[in-house]
């Protein structure tokens, strides 16, 4: 399979040889950004139990203060060259006597070379190589975004949002074909992506560098509709099968009397890889408004979009035995607030895996001890609201019962999640200054 | 963190230079991103020697950026930063169950320095004064090694490597010479950076010709650690000179010690040059192509006492590298094989340690430890989008958590030992880099 992988890289550098540009256009760009956020857990699970009315991390306080630049420079008229990384401090006071956690980092955020025919928003055609921002479902704020591993995992099941940064960052190669018509939008997204590390600390480490290959295609009709899907084959290409698919210590479990399942003798063993489906699809209910009226919404308003996936289609013994279980559904709305602010959204989401979401990388096994929120975890809710004050300043913020993990300034996550309750619910403000 | 700090600092005050107002400032912007993956295929250590297992993946993704500022008829300044992502993946070793990965986010400088150039012919300045960070080649037919006066140490004689960096980086004081056209001399006064001793001042003093289109020969020295800012660092008293090979000391005590003399020659023959057109026979031959070179140092030379035990010859510390650049005829920009030889006495360094860790003359080495050679190829589009691979057997060690480049930034905390992955004959490594340039 990696002389597959060579030979799709090799295939891109011939043609790419061939379509030489005749006229350089250097243009060097700056931009960036710098913000202060805060924000806290009004109440979270409490790790004894539903029953106990303590939270673990109720009342703590989140902060972070980032910078960000990018350079963007246009190489050739055809070419560009993107670049940029991501400095923080991240500040967070767990309380009850618990040391205040500080951690400085910083992060790539983006190192890519894009090569486009036509135009570069909406391209005949587009080949990107390196590490870029991805985001296939243009409305979603915060819930959503579940095919890469950036955000969701298959075996076993997790998922991960993070203020303000609901897209994926992937490495790799992207090619783009579009199609532009009077009525129609069209494009489809091919990419073959090597996984980056999710997560905390070295167990985080477990499987990065496998490639992964998914197809997208999109399509933006009469100016109102949306409607997206995608196909992703998880760790199709491991770099190391033992990390990917380990052969012991993760058995298959037969559905009736746990028994370990055998394929030619041997046991089964569970796999991190996995094939994930995805559907989205938005509307645009200000078609259907009055023009007068409609003229009084700004362009996010009157929104209304949804986005399903499939996190892994195959089913595996007594663990993975029914895949409507492995379906996150989000559904949102941009609520009309006639031009007062950028946009408000509201979202929903129904996930309704029955066992834990703690994100343990390199391990397909899930656990099912009910703590007596496995029921109450299936719901989630989150409303983000972004108003501009000024040229380049803006006002974000979140409040909601998301699958919100802390992270340190670099963007890396915890394990558990702390919002699995009914009554569970955190905030989170940012003031920006971009540039 | 103090040299990013410094760095980053110098790209802003470059900006606000650059887009001042009324400013007569020329700004130049370059830089580059690249995708790289590689695997060391087979080594002969074991990884419980501090080394990578075989079939190790490396990847990374990096983002360079550079500034050039000519803030004045005679001065410039320029400052870039790299960005960028580090990815080992490794397979089980031994029993183990899994095997293990590592994954890094690395921020370092590429420049900082200001330059004062003399003369007001820009094609040909005299006298060219530098202060600061900078990269720093002095045999630009090297491809991968060579490059021995900055890219090794005396006191142990180690040799680094880097894939499609064949240069070494130093922060200092750089003045360049050129009393004649094709003559330059370069005096360097650098400090120590990366590795130990940190701190100290060296002294080196290179001069190159150029012969017609022919030969291009050069030699220099370095004097390291001439300037010592802690004596117990330099020389630290943990290793004991041992008067002869069996360990037994004999007389007074006396301490190995960083400080050294590296000597160092080079000479680069162009074939091309002995016809009157380039394109002899026909054939369109590339600015590369048809060169032989080679380069030779000693690394440690005339120390009192000729530091017996481990130094007490010149075994180990006179490596010799011969390249050639076979015809690519403009196909590829570069494609050349070079062959090193040095006689090997021990395989292993700790670039913290003055001495060797492997024991006194192991006898577990053969002749082919000390073969190394690399096949190494480039081609750059002119879209600026670039390739360039390497395969061989060469001064391969392990890429720290904190930086691209072996053994640096941190060698007292990982790449300690700085072992050479690649000895034995079968050992080797391949490594192909994706780039855009800008």
């Amino acid at each position: 399979m990696k002389w597959i992988f060579y030979s799709l890289l090799f295939a891109l550098v011939v043609p790419l040889h061939l379509l030489g540009d005749e006229e350089p256009a250097k243009k060097l760009t700056f931009g960036g950004f710098a913000y202060y956020q805060f924000g806290q857990i009004e109440r979270s699970f409490s790790p004894d139990g539903v029953a106990n009315g303590s939270g673990q991390l109720d009342k703590a306080w989140d902060q972070h203060v980032n910078f960000r630049l990018t350079f963007n420079a246009e190489v050739m008229k055809r070419m560009r060259i993107i670049g940029g990384g991501e400095y923080g401090i991240a500040t967070f006071v767990k309380g009850e006597g618990s040391p205040t956690d500080v951690k400085t980092d910083f992060t790539l955020k983006e190192a890519q070379g894009i090569y486009t025919i036509g135009d570069f928003n909406i391209p005949m055609f587009q080949a990107a190589l390196g590490y870029f921002p991805y985001k296939y479902n243009a409305y979603a704020t915060n819930l959503g975004e579940y095919l890469f591993g950036y955000r969701a995992n298959a075996y076993s099941p997790y998922i991960i949002n993070d203020f303000d940064n609901c897209k994926a960052r992937l490495l790799g190669l992207r090619l783009t074909s579009g199609l532009a018509t009077r009525s129609h939008s069209l494009k489809l997204d091919y990419l073959l992506t090597s996984e980056t590390k999710v997560g905390q600390g070295n167990e985080a480490n477990k499987g990065i560098g496998d490639y992964t290959m998914s197809l997208l295609f999109d399509d933006k009709m009469f100016s109102c509709f949306d409607v997206g899907a995608g196909i992703s084959l998880y760790r199709l290409i491991p770099l190391d099968q033992s990390q990917t698919s380990p052969s012991t210590g993760f058995p298959v479990l037969d559905a009736r009397d746990s028994a370990v399942v055998l394929a030619n003798g041997d046991t089964m063993q569970l796999t991190t890889q996995a094939t994930k489906l995805m559907l989205h699809m938005s509307i645009d209910c200000k078609k259907f408004l009055p023009e007068g009226f409609a003229s009084m919404l700004s362009k996010d308003d009157g929104i209304l979009y949804s986005e399903a996936v499939v996190l892994g289609l195959e089913n595996y013994g007594a663990y993975y035995n029914d895949v409507l279980k492995r379906i996150p559904v989000m559904v949102g709305f941009n609520v009309p607030f006639f031009k007062l602010i950028d946009f408000l959204s509201v979202e929903l989401e129904y996930f309704g895996w029955n066992g834990s979401l703690v994100f343990i990388p390199g391990n397909p096994t899930p656990s099912f001890q009910d703590d007596g929120y496995l029921s109450q975890q299936m719901f989630r809710w989150s409303i983000f609201l972004q108003k501009t004050i000024a040229k380049g300043f803006a006002v974000k913020a979140l409040v909601g019962k998301d699958h919100f993990r802390t992270v340190n300034a670099g963007g890396s996550v915890t394990m558990s999640e702390f919002l699995r309750g009914n009554d569970n619910w955190h905030y989170v403000v940012r003031f920006i200054y971009s540039f | 963190m103090k040299k990013t700090f410094f760095a980053l600092s110098a790209v802003f005050l470059c900006l606000k230079a650059a887009f001042a107002s009324d400013s007569d400032v020329g700004v130049t912007p370059s830089g580059m991103v690249y995708y790289q993956f590689g695997q060391l295929v087979k080594t002969s250590l074991t990884p419980n020697q501090d080394a990578w297992p075989d079939k190790t993946w490396d990847q990374r993704a990096v983002f360079r950026a550079q500034l050039n500022a000519r803030v004045h008829e005679h001065v410039q300044i320029n400052v870039g930063l790299e960005f960028g992502m580090l990815m080992l993946v490794s397979p089980p070793v031994g029993d183990a169950a899994t095997g293990s990965s590592t994954s890094n986010n690395i921020v370092d400088p590429l420049i900082a320095q200001g330059v004062y150039s003399f003369g007001d012919d820009p094609e040909h300045q005299p006298v060219r004064i530098a202060l600061g960070y900078f990269p720093f080649k002095y045999d630009a037919s090297a491809n991968n090694m060579g490059e021995y006066l900055f890219r090794t140490g005396a006191y142990p004689p180690y040799i680094i490597n880097t894939f499609d960096e064949c240069q070494a980086r130093l922060l200092g004081l750089h003045v360049t010479v050129a009393p004649i056209e094709n003559l330059n001399f370069d005096v360097l006064f650098t400090n120590e950076t990366f590795f130990m001793p940190r701190g100290d001042y060296s002294l080196s003093i290179l001069g190159g010709y150029k012969l017609k289109n022919i030969l291009d020969f050069g030699a220099g020295i370095s004097l390291k650690s001439l300037v010592s800012v802690d004596r117990s660092q330099t020389t630290p008293r943990s290793a004991p000179i041992y008067p002869d090979s069996t360990g037994v000391i004999v007389g007074d005590t006396a301490f190995y010690s960083f400080k050294g003399t590296k000597l160092m020659g080079r000479a680069s023959f162009d074939l091309k040059g002995f016809f009157e057109s380039p394109n002899f026979f026909g054939l369109p031959f590339g600015p590369n192509d048809c060169k032989v070179y080679c380069e030779t140092a000693i690394l440690g030379w005339g120390n009192p006492g000729g530091y017996p035990g481990y130094f007490d010859s010149l075994a180990g510390k006179w490596p010799v590298m011969i390249g050639v650049d076979i015809p690519a005829l403009n196909f590829l920009d570069v494609f050349s094989l070079e062959w090193e030889y040095t006689h090997v006495k021990y395989d292993k360094y700790k670039f913290n340690s003055t001495t060797p860790i492997d024991g006194i003359g192991s006898d577990s080495l053969n002749v082919n430890a000390g073969i190394r050679w690399s096949l190494y190829a480039s081609k750059t589009f002119k879209n600026g989008f670039g390739v360039s691979g390497i395969l061989g057997k060469d001064h391969f060690r392990p890429t720290p958590a904190t930086s691209p480049w072996p053994g640096v930034d941190n060698p007292s905390q990982y790449g300690a030992y700085g072992s050479e992955m690649l000895i034995r004959n079968g050992d080797w490594h391949y490594a192909l880099r994706l780039s855009y340039s800008f």
